[in-house]
């Protein structure tokens, strides 16, 4: 088994359940022989303590040293990730505990937007500018043109869902919406703000790790 | 006088022009256009649309120096008063707070897969929100 290649590139993030040890097939793709991919991807990458929810970093170098310790003359490539996220997943959240998180956000969503479109009309005085568009179009002054004012009203409710492709949803080509994209972008920047950070995260360095 | 004059014009046409390119940098920046051109598959089009931008907003500019009535029956309106309103829809829909509090929001609460709901709790609150405003007197 001397001087073999091994080629890692480590997941960027991985969740498991709670446990302390992690097989190295769980943390990277690897290329190398069949027979060895096997033992090596059962080896295991062991955490001194974990909690729920808690998120650890494991680098290339703990990857680098577990498979040394095995077999000394391996030649180890990293093909590009050099950080792997492991977050522990909690327990799920139950039923109505998801359900009173939904109600409660769609709530406060719901009277916020209804108070937002309020301020803006007054903001940009939007009655006068209708009064105005009314008079151009018809040549009658009326202080609430309501047969305008209510397809506006309907046309801000299509506008949003045209925004976020709800009317022409192509389920094929699975394109994400903005907000999808935005929570991805989200997601990615907490990402990075621990894996800057990775030193609060790393609760064993060196040599607590086996 | 004439000088005066062409003062005048000068400094009203660099008025325009910073506030042309205001609106249109504006436009640029929420993403509204690329998103529409995006969601019905009309990037192609793309220069039509900057057309319909500029003729909308120099028209709507114009209109104080040259009124135009057209005196036409009441239901005709319905046509602007549902084209404004998706566009204030669109913008309401793509303004950056809107884009960023949704995320932060959802995560908090455990729920990136039901966003879908929230965005109709939104779209529902806006919808009544403007029907109240105009139909209910005082406001």
């Amino acid at each position: 088994m001397d001087n073999e290649d091994i080629f890692i590139r480590l997941k960027e993030t991985v969740k498991v359940t709670a446990r302390t040890n992690i097989p190295l097939n769980y943390l990277a793709d690897m290329v190398t022989k069949r027979e060895l991919k096997h033992s090596i991807g059962q080896m295991n990458i062991k955490l001194a303590f974990i909690n729920e929810g808690q998120t650890v970093v494991i680098t290339a170098l703990d990857l680098i040293k577990r498979i040394k310790a095995e077999y000394p003359n391996m030649r180890i490539h990293l093909v590009g990730n050099n950080d792997c996220l492991v977050t522990v997943k909690g327990k799920a959240l139950r039923r109505w505990q998801r359900w009173l998180g939904v109600g409660l956000v769609s709530l406060i969503l719901f009277f916020g937007s209804a108070m937002a479109v309020m301020n803006f009309h007054t903001d940009v005085s939007m009655p006068k500018v209708h009064q105005q568009i009314y008079w151009i179009v018809t040549g009658v002054e009326l202080e609430h043109p309501l047969i305008m004012q209510i397809p506006y009203s309907l046309g801000i409710g299509f506008g949003m869902l045209l925004f976020f492709n709800h009317l022409f949803r192509k389920e094929i080509n699975n394109e994400p919406t903005p907000l999808e994209v935005e929570m991805f972008l989200y997601q990615q920047n907490v990402n990075q703000y621990i894996l800057a950070h990775k030193d609060d995260h790393d609760l064993h360095p060196g040599d607590h790790r086996s | 006088m004439l000088l005066k004059t062409s003062i005048a014009i000068l400094i009203a046409f660099a008025n325009g022009l910073m506030v042309g390119s205001g609106l249109v940098s504006f436009l640029a920046i929420i993403g509204l256009v690329p998103r529409l051109a995006e969601v019905t598959c009309t990037e192609r089009n793309l220069r039509l649309y900057e057309l319909a931008m500029v003729c909308g907003a120099t028209l709507a500019a114009l209109e104080p120096v040259f009124p135009v009535i057209f005196y036409l029956p009441d239901y005709c309106s319905i046509i602007p008063g549902l084209f404004i309103g998706l566009f204030v829809g669109c913008l309401a829909a793509a303004l950056a707070e809107v884009l960023n509090v949704l995320p932060v929001m959802a995560r908090r609460v455990g729920l990136a897969n039901d966003i879908r709901l929230l965005v109709l709790a939104m779209v529902v609150g806006k919808v009544i929100g403007s029907l109240v405003y105009w139909i209910v007197p005082g406001f």
